[in-house]
């Protein structure tokens, strides 16, 4: 082992200009492309608890069969009753794993500031819970600037009977603290309430800037005439064990003879916005994977095939005593190997450094489709830097083998007899 | 006679300079595609918001609106006077201004088939926007039939709010009619367990209002959540409904199209209209908060190219750099020969830099030629993608723009001629002596 170890750093050292110049090109390729892997992780995390904490969607959310998409537009046949939402919140808190359970009451309407009306979507839920887990731990590390309000103060300090919350946008067009809300309740009847606003907040999403509003569960409940649920948010201590818990609550509240869906928080009908933007970032980090990884194959290719033209009597030689193809070949990849994986380990530290600066310095910038800036972070950890450096390593080495493969297999003849020019 | 010296060097030692080319040529290849990329988003997205949503090229509406292109006919609407006296100004300007739409934003509670939702509404004037709209957009629903003429009395249900309401459409789950590239001309049957829905509203007066419209067909903007609560109706059946004769916001389409032309079509406008003595704001779409979307995915895409362009151009840079490091120290007899001549050490990197330059040149040919073979195969797949907060996947296409494709020949040839320039600095300095002593 030590031989080979005095014999690679041997080699190593022949030409150094060229194997720093592959060091480097390792380095800045595994760097790279753990601060993408960064960028994704960052709004993974990000839109995780957006969807299940602020959304209110919890960690799966029980509809009424049918319920997600219909409980707007018909509330009376596709939102619990009081009783229904009684036996699922009984039911979630006998599960093992359940952090919490809540009802969520979601309804539309207009609100009026006496001279102009404008339709709204309003959601109501319990503040003190919201305040919990806007508290939480992952919460404020990934989403602390989506708990920021525009102006005023929360709903759980707000001492008013009916306090509403608008989307800045709506805050705008309204512009009044005393608002009129009226709506046609969850059972077909009008009614109407005085509201309090005591705060504006943006939504995060430009288009639902100027309809969105939340309010107290208590004030929901006046407002749309009901003490039921459109939904019940249920949060899990582990996310991860969401879709196994979807199907295995799914069928116990069946078994009680209730009609439901329960949708985990990773599902398309509830959370639209993370699905989508999860999807377009895979897809562009996986092209630029591909992209990168190309280019620094290439780029290894060309050093050691460099490498391999100087050495070809020291190859014909071996080939002469004996050694095969493939060893020879093996023997090249094994140099590149460890001299990737030195230089993956730089990259990565490299990339931990740029984006702990880079988070340092609060970049801000305003993604397509959402109503503020959102700072610009990179957020790799162990386990990107584990799997990109290992593929940069692997290609790396594969790129490596297939090119000295090539030289090595040459005719002995030939390889002794060449000049070394 | 220079290109043909550093040519028949790159020919002579083709082996090592093999590589380094391939290294050039992906790089040119990973460039074209994403810039390629690009190319056809902006492409798409002008298409789109000029053509597809009626937006032209400027956007004209009043300057005392306080929410851009959110005019209502009683909070910040174009009066009639104002309506008319823009008509005149693109009479007046003729040439420069070639359509005009104008457009009308209203909403209201929306009631009938057992439910009872706030709409947000929508009405243009049908014949500008079909002419606006072109060949392409001119069938602009999902199911139904688009509008024929501002006589219509139907309404058009977004995609969202026609499924809240019952709807149903041929093909609705197991087709998926993608708007971006426009759709066939083609009747889709569709059916509302309700006949026609009444729209309930406030006047301009503030007044309540309401009338019963049949539904027409059903459309689809792209984002779900405007698709949810969209109602679309003849400019004509608005203003009454609204009982008012103003407008939200008129667009208009100019000789020239975007960019400089638009922006002094603006404010040509903007003048006119002032000399006639009413305040009106201009504004290329691009810079309107309706353009907002387009300006940041643009800017998004910026960052990851400039990002991918970085770490590949130095990988690129780097090969480059090995194969020439390698070649200046072989020919080192040879360059010190060519000095014995005379030559000077800055002509001598010309050489090198020249040698570098074709090698440049042909790896961007191959790179590009590999992207012609690449380009329509990846477009023949038909591959489509979710970008976030569209609601209908995007069709995954490569464009090809030749003054981009011309910009990039030019970076990896100057990044070519760079890196070979580093390399061949300190060695084309070594003494002629030592230089021809050297074995190589």
């Amino acid at each position: 082992m030590i031989s080979f170890l005095r014999t690679l750093g041997r080699n190593l050292s022949r030409n150094r200009a060229r194997h720093a110049a592959t060091f480097f090109v390792v380095a800045l390729g595994t760097a790279g492309l753990n601060g993408l892997a960064g960028y994704v992780i960052r709004w993974e995390n990000t839109l995780k608890a957006v969807s299940i904490y602020l959304n209110n969607t919890g960690t799966v959310a029980v509809f009424k069969r049918g319920g997600h998409k219909n409980h707007l537009a018909r509330p009376l046949r596709f939102s619990f009753t009081h009783e229904e939402k009684e036996r699922i919140l009984a039911a979630a808190r006998e599960q093992h794993g359940v952090e919490a359970a809540a009802p969520v009451l979601r309804g539309q309407g207009l609100a009026s500031n006496g001279t102009k009306t404008f339709p709204f979507v309003g959601i109501g839920f319990d503040p003190g819970l919201q305040r919990t887990f806007e508290d939480r731990e992952d919460v404020q590390r990934w989403a602390a600037e989506h708990t920021h309000l525009e102006s005023g103060e929360p709903l759980w300090q707000a001492a008013s009977e009916n306090p509403v919350g608008l989307a800045k946008g709506l805050g705008v067009l309204l512009a009044e603290r005393e608002v009129q809300l009226l709506s046609q309740g969850f059972e077909g009847n009008f009614s109407a309430i005085d509201a309090q606003v005591v705060h504006t907040y943006s939504t995060g999403v430009a288009l639902l800037e100027d309809s969105r509003m939340r309010m107290s569960l208590a004030a929901a409940e006046r407002l749309f005439d009901t003490r039921g649920a459109s939904w019940v948010a249920i949060f899990l201590r582990d996310p991860s064990l969401s879709r196994s818990f979807a199907v295995q609550f799914e069928n116990v509240l069946s078994a009680q003879g209730l009609e439901v869906d329960v949708i985990p928080w990773q599902d398309e009908r509830v959370s639209p916005f993370y699905v989508g933007v999860m999807n377009f970032l895979f897809m562009m980090a996986g092209s630029f994977f591909l992209l990168i990884a190309g280019v620094v194959a290439l780029a290894v290719v060309n050093s050691v095939l460099l490498t391999t033209l100087e050495r070809f009597q020291e190859m014909g030689t071996l080939r002469a005593v004996g050694y095969l193809p493939g060893r020879l070949a093996l023997g090249f990849a094994g140099e590149v190997f460890f001299l990737s994986v030195a230089a993956a380990s730089v990259g990565i530290g490299v990339s931990f450094a740029v984006s702990g600066a880079l988070n340092a310095s609060n970049v801000r910038f305003r993604p397509p489709g959402f109503a503020d800036t959102v700072q610009f972070m990179l957020t790799p950890n162990a386990a990107s830097s584990l799997l990109v450096s290992a593929l940069v390593v692997l290609v790396a080495g594969v790129a490596a083998f297939l090119a000295a493969l090539r030289t090595a297999s040459l005719p002995v003849v030939t390889l002794l007899g060449e000049e070394r020019n | 006679m220079w290109l043909k010296f550093a040519w028949g060097s790159l020919v002579r030692h083709w082996r090592k300079s093999l590589v380094a080319l391939l290294s050039v040529a992906s790089a040119t290849t990973a460039l074209l595609l994403f810039e390629g990329y690009m190319v056809d988003v902006e492409r798409m997205y002008v298409a789109t918001f000029s053509a597809r949503q009626m937006l032209g090229d400027i956007v004209i509406e009043s300057s005392a609106v306080t929410s851009p292109g959110r005019a209502t006919a009683d909070d910040g609407a174009l009066s009639f006077e104002a309506e008319n006296a823009l008509n005149s100004v693109f009479l007046r300007l003729k040439p420069r201004f070639t359509l005009s739409v104008p457009f009308l934003n209203f909403s209201g509670t929306l009631q009938g088939s057992g439910v009872s939702l706030g709409f947000t509404g929508l009405a243009f004037d049908v014949a500008s926007g079909d002419a606006m709209r072109g060949e392409r957009f001119r069938w602009n629903t999902l199911a139904g039939a688009p509008f024929e003429s501002d006589n219509d009395t139907g309404l058009l249900l977004g995609k969202g709010l026609a499924e809240l309401v019952g709807c149903t459409w041929e093909g609705q789950h197991t087709e998926s009619r993608n708007g971006v590239m426009g759709y066939e001309p083609a009747m889709r049957a569709f059916r509302c367990p309700a006949g026609s829905f009444q729209l309930l509203v406030a006047t301009e007066a503030g007044q309540a209002n309401a009338e019963s419209f049949s539904v027409r067909g059903i459309v689809a903007t792209g984002f779900a959540e405007l698709d949810d609560r969209l109602v679309v109706l003849p400019l004509k059946a608005a203003r009454a409904l609204l009982d008012t004769q103003k407008t939200s916001y008129v667009t208009a389409k100019v000789l020239g199209g975007l960019g400089s032309s638009a922006a002094e079509a603006a404010e040509a406008v903007t003048e006119a209209m002032e000399a006639r003595g009413f305040q009106v704001r201009a504004t290329p779409w691009p810079q309107h908060a309706f353009g907002d979307l387009y300006v940041r995915t643009m800017e998004f895409l910026g960052i990851f190219r400039n990002f991918v362009i970085g770490v590949i151009l130095v990988v690129a840079a780097l090969a480059v750099f090995s194969t020439f490091s390698k070649t200046v120290r072989e020919r080192r007899k040879e360059t010190s020969t060519l000095r014995s001549f005379g030559y000077l050490p800055s002509q001598i990197l010309g050489l090198f830099a020249a040698e570098a330059a074709c090698l440049g040149v042909a790896g961007a040919f191959v790179g590009t030629l590999a992207c012609s073979f690449v380009v329509p195969l990846v477009n023949a797949f038909g591959m489509t993608y979710k970008a976030g907060f569209l609601s209908d996947p995007v069709p995954f296409r490569v464009g090809f723009s030749l003054p981009h494709t011309i910009a990039i020949w030019a970076l990896v040839v100057s990044l070519a001629v760079f890196s070979s320039l580093i390399a061949a600095w300190r060695g084309v300095r070594v003494s002629i002596v030592d230089g021809l002593k050297d074995g190589g």
